[in-house]
């Protein structure tokens, strides 16, 4: 694909847009490898949390809101 | 399939609970168990509807979702204030804690950037999907 006309042809051919050309194989392929697995499989740790919480609540206080007039 | 149960959920809340009764002015929380079950639930749906390649999902996914849940199902009751954009700001926090105990990055916002976030979970529609990219692109790692 190095011009527009070739772009353009594609289009008029896959009325379904960039990508429709693909075969259900390739599909399924780019789809697998777009997983997003997670990062750790540890049962999550309550104290990892709520030190978390801690160290949010002092950068994001709740007070900002309440001085915002959110009460 | 993900670890993070409702215990985890009511830990967390329990924390932000015990937090915000020692802050000036002191507020008290309180929820219902079964709102928090409600939460986790429909968070697990959404990631499964979402992603049905994956078994296990990210941080941001995870995180994403339980945001958008917890803004929108509204597990918290103030019971010493009204405190109309407390739910959003507890789905932020929950979020922030789940980001950061598993890869040990944060939600960072400026006074500025947590006050409109809060707005805009309240009233405005914001997609888990929408969201989930906001954490993406967000998230730094601590210094």
């Amino acid at each position: 694909m190095n011009n527009e006309q070739q772009i353009l042809e594609l289009l008029a051919k896959h009325q379904g847009g960039i990508g429709s050309h693909l075969s259900e194989a390739l599909k399924q392929q780019i789809l697998e490898s777009g997983k997003n697995e997670a990062e750790n499989l540890q049962p999550f740790d309550n104290a990892k949390l709520c030190d978390a919480i801690d160290q949010s609540l002092q950068r994001m206080p709740i007070a900002w809101l309440i001085e915002q007039g959110y009460e | 399939m993900n670890n993070f149960s409702v215990d985890n959920l009511v830990a967390i809340f329990n924390k932000i609970n015990l937090n915000l009764a020692s802050g000036k002015p002191s507020i008290t929380l309180s929820w219902h168990h079964a709102t928090l079950e409600e939460v986790c639930l429909y968070a697990n749906l959404s990631l499964a509807n979402l992603y049905p390649l994956c078994t296990t999902y990210k941080a941001t996914k995870l995180a994403g979702a339980y945001l958008y849940w917890i803004a929108k199902l509204k597990p918290c009751l103030n019971l010493t204030t009204i405190n109309l954009a407390l739910n959003e700001s507890v789905a932020i926090h929950t979020a922030n804690a789940i980001i950061q105990e598993r890869i040990n990055k944060i939600i960072n916002l400026d006074r500025k950037q947590f006050i409109l976030a809060c707005e805009t979970l309240r009233y405005s529609n914001i997609s888990i999907q929408a969201i989930i990219a906001i954490l993406d692109t967000s998230i730094k790692s601590i210094n």
